[in-house]
C-alpha cells in the first residue's frame, strides 16, 4: 500500500536516525559508574540474604534451626544434659548480669545500638578462686572484643560521612543459668550495605568453677569430634539431599570454598531449653549467608556414652 | 552446587556487568545527563538482583534489565517533572549537557510520546528485534509494529517543517 509522500521518506528518516545513532554511541561513558552498579549488587545481594534472615528470626528461628528442629526431636532417653543442667533444683546462686554500658549512636548514616553485659557472681566469700576468675575472664573479653568492634564503627563513621549507611547491633542473652551451668551470648550484627550476624558464646562450668569449652563435656580421650562431624556430615547430606533447590550444605571441599570438614575443638555450642547440645556453625562457614548461622541438635543418644557428666 | 536462585542471580550480575555499557546509554538517552544515567543504572542493578526471584525465565535476563532500567529512568523523570514545575528556571540547562546528535531530530524526538521514543530507541540505536521490543514492553507484536510506524510517521513530518 503506498501513500502519498508527506514529510521525509522512510530512507531519508532512517538515514537520519542511523547518523545520530552513531553520534550517540559517542556519549562517553563515565568510569566510576561499572564500580558504582558493583557496588549497588553487592549491596542487594547482602540485604537480601539479610532479609531472609530476619525472616527467620521473625518466625522464632535463627537460620537453619526452623527445620533442624522439627528433623531432630529428641527422643526421651534416661539421663540427658537436661536433667544435670536444667532440672536440678536451684539451691545455689545464679550469676547475675548487668547492662554496663547501653550505647546508642545515629547521625543520619551511622547507628549503633549497643548493649554490653558484665558478669557477677555475686561477690560471695564462698565462691571459689577459679570461679571469680572465670567470671572476671568473660568479663575481659567481651569488653575487649565489643571496644575492637566498636572502634572499627567510628573508623567506618568518618569514612562514611554522608554517604552511605552502617548499622551495629550488639545484644546478650544468658541461655544457660542454673547451679552447675552458666552460659552467656553475645550477638554482634554489623549492617553495611550486607548484613554480617556472629555470635561469641561464654560458658561457665559452675562445678568447677572454670570456664567450658566443647572438650569439657566430654570424657578425655573419647573421639567426640568424630562422633559429632560424623553426624553432622550426615544431617548435612540428607538436607541436601531433600532440598529440592540443590545442595545448601557445603560438605568438604566445594568448587566455591571450603565447606564442612569436621568440627572443631573450638566449635561454637549451647544447650536448648531442653537440655540438648546444639553446635552452631558461622554465617558462611558452611552454607550459603543466606542460612544464617546453622545450628544442630545433637540427640543424646548418640552421646551419652561419652559424656563427662 | 549452587541452587538453581543462586545461579539465576548469579547470570543477572554477569549479565550487568558485561552489559553495562548499553544499560548506561539507554538510561542516559533518557534523561540526558550523567549522573542521572548512573543513578539509573545503579538503582536498576540494585533491584534485578533484589528481585532476582521473580524472573521466570532467564532466557530473558537481557530483556528483563532492559525492562527495569526503563522503569527506573521513567521514575526519574517523573520525579524530575515535578520538580521542574516548582522551578521553571533549571529547564534549559538540564535539558541538554553534550550533544553530537542532529538536534532536530532529537527535538522531534522529545515530542513524541514516551513508548513511542522507547521503540524508536530499541529499534534504531539498540538494533533490536521488533518481538525483542514487544517482550520488553510487554505489548503483543501487532501493538509495537503500529506504533512503529505512528512514530515513524510522525518523525517524518516533523522533520519535513
Amino acid at each position: 500500500m503506498r501513500e502519498k509522500q508527506i514529510g521525509l521518506s522512510e530512507e531519508q528518516l532512517e538515514q537520519k536516525l542511523k547518523k545520530n545513532r552513531e553520534a550517540f554511541m559517542e556519549t562517553k561513558i563515565p568510569e566510576e559508574g561499572l564500580q558504582r552498579m558493583k557496588d549497588a549488587i553487592a549491596r542487594a545481594k547482602k540485604e537480601k540474604r539479610y532479609k531472609m534472615r530476619r525472616l527467620y528470626r521473625k518466625m522464632g528461628l535463627t537460620g537453619m534451626a526452623a527445620s533442624l528442629v522439627l528433623l531432630f526431636l529428641i527422643p526421651n532417653c534416661s539421663r540427658t544434659f537436661a536433667q544435670i543442667l536444667i532440672e536440678l533444683p536451684v539451691v545455689g546462686r545464679l550469676f547475675e548480669v548487668i547492662t554496663v554500658r547501653d550505647y546508642q549512636f545515629d547521625d543520619g548514616h551511622s547507628e549503633a545500638n549497643v548493649k554490653i553485659p558484665k558478669v557477677s557472681n555475686g561477690n560471695q566469700d564462698d565462691s571459689v578462686d577459679s570461679e571469680k576468675n572465670a567470671v572476671a575472664h568473660i568479663n575481659k573479653s567481651v569488653e575487649e572484643y565489643t571496644d575492637q568492634i566498636l572502634e572499627r564503627f567510628h573508623e567506618n563513621q568518618k569514612i562514611l560521612q554522608d554517604q552511605g549507611h552502617q548499622s551495629l547491633d550488639i545484644s546478650y542473652e544468658i541461655l544457660t543459668n542454673t547451679k552447675n551451668w552458666f552460659t552467656l551470648a553475645l550477638t554482634v550484627t554489623e549492617v553495611q550495605g550486607s548484613g554480617y550476624e556472629y555470635r561469641q558464646y561464654y560458658h561457665i562450668d559452675k562445678s568447677t568453677g572454670e570456664i567450658a569449652t566443647l572438650k569439657d563435656l566430654f570424657q578425655t580421650d573419647c573421639n567426640y569430634l568424630q562422633i559429632l562431624s560424623d553426624y553432622i556430615r550426615e544431617e548435612m547430606e540428607q538436607y541436601n539431599k531433600n532440598n529440592p533447590d540443590g545442595d545448601v550444605f557445603w560438605i568438604g571441599e566445594t568448587e566455591f570454598t571450603t565447606g564442612f570438614m569436621g568440627i572443631k575443638e573450638e566449635q561454637n555450642f549451647y544447650f536448648n531449653a531442653d537440655g540438648a547440645l546444639v553446635i552452631v556453625f558461622d554465617e558462611y562457614e558452611v552454607a550459603p549467608g543466606y542460612m544464617g548461622m546453622p545450628e544442630f541438635i545433637i540427640p543424646d543418644e548418640l552421646i551419652k556414652e561419652i559424656r563427662a557428666f | 552446587m549452587k541452587s538453581h536462585k543462586q545461579n539465576q542471580e548469579m547470570l543477572i550480575e554477569q549479565n550487568l556487568v558485561e552489559n553495562y555499557n548499553r544499560y548506561y546509554r539507554l538510561a542516559y538517552h533518557y534523561v540526558k545527563n550523567e549522573s542521572d544515567a548512573m543513578d539509573i543504572v545503579q538503582e536498576a542493578a540494585y533491584k534485578a538482583i533484589l528481585k532476582s526471584d521473580t524472573l521466570k525465565n532467564p532466557e530473558y535476563i537481557g530483556t528483563w534489565i532492559c525492562r527495569i532500567v526503563m522503569n527506573e529512568a521513567y521514575n526519574l523523570l517523573r520525579k524530575n517533572q515535578k520538580e521542574q514545575n516548582r522551578s521553571e528556571t533549571d529547564k534549559a540547562e538540564a535539558s541538554c549537557e553534550d550533544h553530537y546528535e542532529d538536534l532536530d531530530l532529537q527535538q522531534a524526538m522529545q515530542k513524541l510520546r514516551e513508548e513511542e521514543q522507547t521503540i524508536i530507541y530499541l529499534r534504531y540505536y539498540e538494533d533490536r528485534q521488533l518481538d525483542e521490543i514487544a517482550e520488553i514492553m510487554q505489548v503483543n507484536l501487532s501493538t509495537i509494529k503500529s506504533r512503529l510506524y505512528r512514530a515513524m510517521h510522525k518523525l517524518k513530518i516533523a522533520l519535513a517543517e
